[in-house]
């Protein structure tokens, strides 16, 4: 997504190479690159991760805070009487690419905050909303999912999906108590208290239903899953599919303006986008399953558990 | 929050630590891919990641200089950074001034005349604060910029010190800094020579005060001098021992 | 942080230390400051971090990392990001463009033609933005800027392959930099860092074809041509990543370990870590 120029002999190096079955990196086109996942790091936020893509430390790096926010509910506000929301924004930073500086990835900022927001943001993300609001009409949680990207080598998005689900199954959110005082009049009236306990915290709702993304990009007359930056640089479009853990496909997006998928492409992609979710689930859980020991091992470390001083 | 809870009785700070005492200081270099250099470097709660570009090609055409680099700063706040939930915009203008000051600093400490025409890109993301912006953004920047082999006269350390109830007391956390009665003031120096780079005061101190003050935060750039040459010698002896020389 | 006043007859300690900016290195007159130095009141201080080196009386630092800085008759591979009147600027990893003038190419149908006002017109016949050339530091301008020039026949644009990008430092300078490698891969090791790895053509196709010197078309590349490219190109990016010496000896050391393994497992930690160490006992063997 970042401006790459090619050399039409490159260009036509790695076309040729997709259509032959064999990629640049010696991947054939459904082969995934390596993902290292770490959570915990910013420990002022209600959760956190970081998500690379990529071999031997060189890759798309993704990092994501949640903060939860209890917010007064408004009529006309949009927020449903009953529920909480769930806010995204993503933020390239110029550390992954010079024409990201100032103003330079307000539109692809704009693009990738957008689909975060349609994967994450409604019952397909399988997050219980509902659960979210504290009292009906007058109280209910807000999740900022703030992601900074700092590295982009390819697949922003699939680093983001994989980022913020990581970071939402750690958020841990404070206890709320509701309770029932009469007012002046003796006519029932609920409050609430947030519990100020760090050991006191519970889990979100629904989180293990949340989708994976699975991005295919359409090179020559083939498509690949995690393509490389240069891959990205010759693909003529982009789709990203996200597939819930039940399989269902929650979310669809199709980028690229060179040429369309063709319908027949389409279903194929499809059906591929669910293999390789079912794929991609077992290797985020094993991920995930690493990234919490490793969080958990750093609790006595002097470094507050931050993952940026042990090697990533 | 009144003065007696910011110092007790015992001479304790409100996180535990002594009157001269610096937070936790951890860093580590080169932990971004693309850039040039980079570091992560946390001082007690603060976090700072820095990516530094180049010398490199000038971006715009127009505003290079014949006989030295120019020195470019971006200073971005993470959303999730502060403990209230915060988006601030790329015009706000205390991002601009901390990022205008690092340029300073480091307009001085780097050997601009090495790179004529060039432009070197410093890119600084607080990813978590809590007191001493400045100090740990240009402690990170300095150990970028040695990361990315930029040519330095000297490291540029950084480190800040308050008055409490007339205590001298070194490195302000969050909620000490936040104190409108504590004076702040952050000083940076080039270690070898003890000059002073950047020297900034909020709030007011009797002058009196002002000198110890300002001796106990040199003391800390020092101190702060031997954790970055660590980690820089630390990083440099790993590479060298692989390329083994 | 002193290691000042070392005599002049244990000047060997001098080289090899690792030395941090701001470290004095020496007060001794009769030294010379190199790169990576400066001098103030008579001593010699480091600028960067790296490796203090001495070439008799000039002494030096080795910056462990850093971007490319030139010299005279580097075998560099650039990318041309601008086409002007009678120049290309070429991103060569260095502190700025480098610049390839019109006047500094061989031009298609004989090495000695003149050079047009036709030529100027189409410029990017020869080269357009994003092309890779193959080329030499022919000199430097006042400002430091390196101008590169690619009258050779073996010099010129880059097809058949693609591009492995390295620390400089992992490359030094050697009497060649072009090499073909007994599997058939052709690989130019530009001393910037850029390294082509490409399927092999025979000089004397190129030589009695002059029109090809600027051709962006890729002969035909059959599977496993492209399978030992890849292979190739992910040994360079794993010597990278692990810090060792990139030179044509290294490369077919870790080809031939890299041999029992598929490919796209060379990148893997495991499979890496475990090849950059037979790699480097290797070398060690031969010096």
């Amino acid at each position: 997504m970042a401006s790459l120029i090619l050399s039409p002999a490159e260009q036509d190096y790695i076309i040729r190479g997709v259509e032959s079955g064999f990629r640049a990196d010696g991947r054939s086109s459904l082969d995934r690159r390596e993902v290292t996942l770490r959570t915990g790091m910013i420990s002022q936020a209600n959760g956190s991760a970081r998500c690379r893509i990529g071999n031997l430390g060189v890759g798309t790096d993704v990092l994501v805070g949640i903060k939860a926010e209890v917010n007064a509910w408004t009529p006309g506000d949009g927020v449903p009487e009953s529920s909480g929301v769930l806010i995204c924004n993503v933020e390239c930073s110029p550390s992954a690419a010079q024409e990201f500086e100032g103003r330079g990835a307000e539109e692809l900022n704009v693009e990738l905050t957008q689909l975060l927001d349609r994967i994450f943001n409604g019952p397909q993300s399988g997050i219980d909303f509902e659960k979210l609001c504290i009292i009906p009409k007058q109280a209910y949680w807000v999740l900022h999912v703030d992601a900074l990207v700092l590295d982009v080598r390819g697949g922003i998005t699939d680093a983001l999906v994989w980022a913020t689900r990581a970071a939402l199954l750690s958020t841990r959110l404070p206890r709320v108590v509701v309770e029932s005082i009469p007012d002046d009049n003796g006519v029932m009236q609920a409050e609430f208290d947030v519990v100020d306990d760090p050991d006191d915290l519970t889990e979100l709702d629904g989180v293990e239903n949340m989708p994976i993304a699975v991005t295919f990009s359409r090179i020559g007359r083939r498509f690949v899953v995690d393509a490389s930056e240069q891959e990205e640089a010759v693909a003529q479009a982009r789709m990203t599919v996200a597939v819930s853990p039940k399989m269902d496909i929650c979310a669809v997006q199709k980028g690229g303006v060179l040429r369309g998928f063709m319908p027949t492409l389409f279903s194929e992609v499809l059906q591929t986008a669910q293999t390789i979710a079912r794929e991609e689930f077992s290797r985020f859980e094993k991920c995930y399953a690493e990234a919490k020991s490793q969080a958990l091992s750093q609790i006595d470390e002097p470094s507050t558990g931050s993952t940026f001083l042990v090697p990533f | 929050m009144s003065r007696q809870e910011l110092l007790s009785p015992e001479g304790l700070r409100v996180d535990g630590r002594r009157a001269n005492e610096l937070r936790r200081i951890s860093c580590r270099a080169s932990v971004l891919s693309s850039a040039d250099g980079s570091a992560y470097y946390e001082q007690g709660n603060t976090k700072v990641l820095v990516a530094v570009y180049g010398p490199r090609e000038p971006r715009a055409k127009a505003q290079f200089n014949h006989d030295e680099a120019i020195v470019n700063v971006e200073f971005n706040v993470a959303p999730f950074s502060t403990s209230e939930r915060r988006k601030r915009s790329k015009g706000d203008k205390r991002l601009l001034e901390i990022s205008s000051f690092v340029k300073q600093t480091f307009e001085g400490a780097i050997q601009r005349s090495v790179y004529p025409r060039s432009q070197i890109d410093i890119y600084i993301h607080l990813l978590q604060h809590d007191g001493g912006t400045l100090e740990t953004c240009i402690n990170a920047a300095t150990l970028a910029l040695v990361d990315a082999g930029v040519a330095m006269a000297d490291y540029v350390c950084a480190c800040t010190a308050g008055s409490i109830d007339d205590t001298p007391v070194l490195d302000l956390n969050g909620v000490e800094e936040s104190s409108i009665e504590t004076p702040d003031l952050t000083v940076a120096i080039l270690p070898r020579t003890g000059n002073i780079a950047l020297l900034q005061m909020e709030s007011k101190l009797h002058t009196s005060k002002l000198e110890d003050v300002m001796d106990l935060a040199v003391e800390g750039c020092k101190h702060i001098h031997k954790k970055l040459d660590d980690a820089v010698l630390n990083a440099a002896n790993d590479l060298a021992s692989k390329l083994g020389r | 942080m002193q290691i000042d006043d070392i005599p002049s007859s244990t000047a060997r300690d001098l080289a090899s230390r690792i030395v941090t900016p701001g470290t004095a290195i020496t007060s001794d007159p009769a030294y010379m400051r190199g790169h990576g130095t400066f001098g103030e009141n008579d001593t010699i201080y480091s600028s960067v971090a790296g490796a203090v080196e001495r070439i008799n009386k000039l002494v030096s630092v080795r910056p462990l990392k850093q971007r490319y800085s030139g010299e005279i008759g580097d075998i560099v591979v650039g990318r041309i990001t601008e086409v002007g009147s009678k120049r290309w600027r070429v991103d060569v990893n260095s502190r700025q463009d480098g610049v390839l003038l019109l006047s500094s190419i061989n031009l298609p149908g004989g090495i000695q033609r003149r050079k047009l006002e036709s030529d100027e017109l189409q410029m990017r016949t020869f080269f357009a933005e994003g092309d890779l050339v193959f080329a030499e530091v022919q000199s430097f301008f006042a400002d430091g800027g390196l101008s590169l020039h690619t009258r050779s026949i073996q010099y010129g644009k880059l097809r058949n392959g693609q591009l492995v990008t390295v620390f400089p430092q992992l490359v030094p300078r050697s009497r060649s930099h072009f090499h073909t490698l007994p599997c058939g891969v052709d690989i130019v090791v530009g001393v910037n860092g850029y390294i082509w790895v490409s399927k092999h053509v025979p000089a004397a196709k190129v030589e009695a074809n002059s029109e090809l010197i600027y051709s962006d078309r890729n002969e035909h590349i059959s599977d496993s041509e492209r399978e030992t490219i890849a292979r190739i190109a992910n040994c360079i990016h794993l010597l990278n990543r692990l810090y060792v010496k990139i030179t044509d000896t290294s490369i077919i050391f870790a080809y031939e370990a890299s041999l029992p393994h598929a490919v796209k497992d060379l990148l893997t930690k495991e499979v890496a870590t475990d090849l950059a160490h037979t790699v480097k006992a290797r070398l060690l063997q031969q010096s």
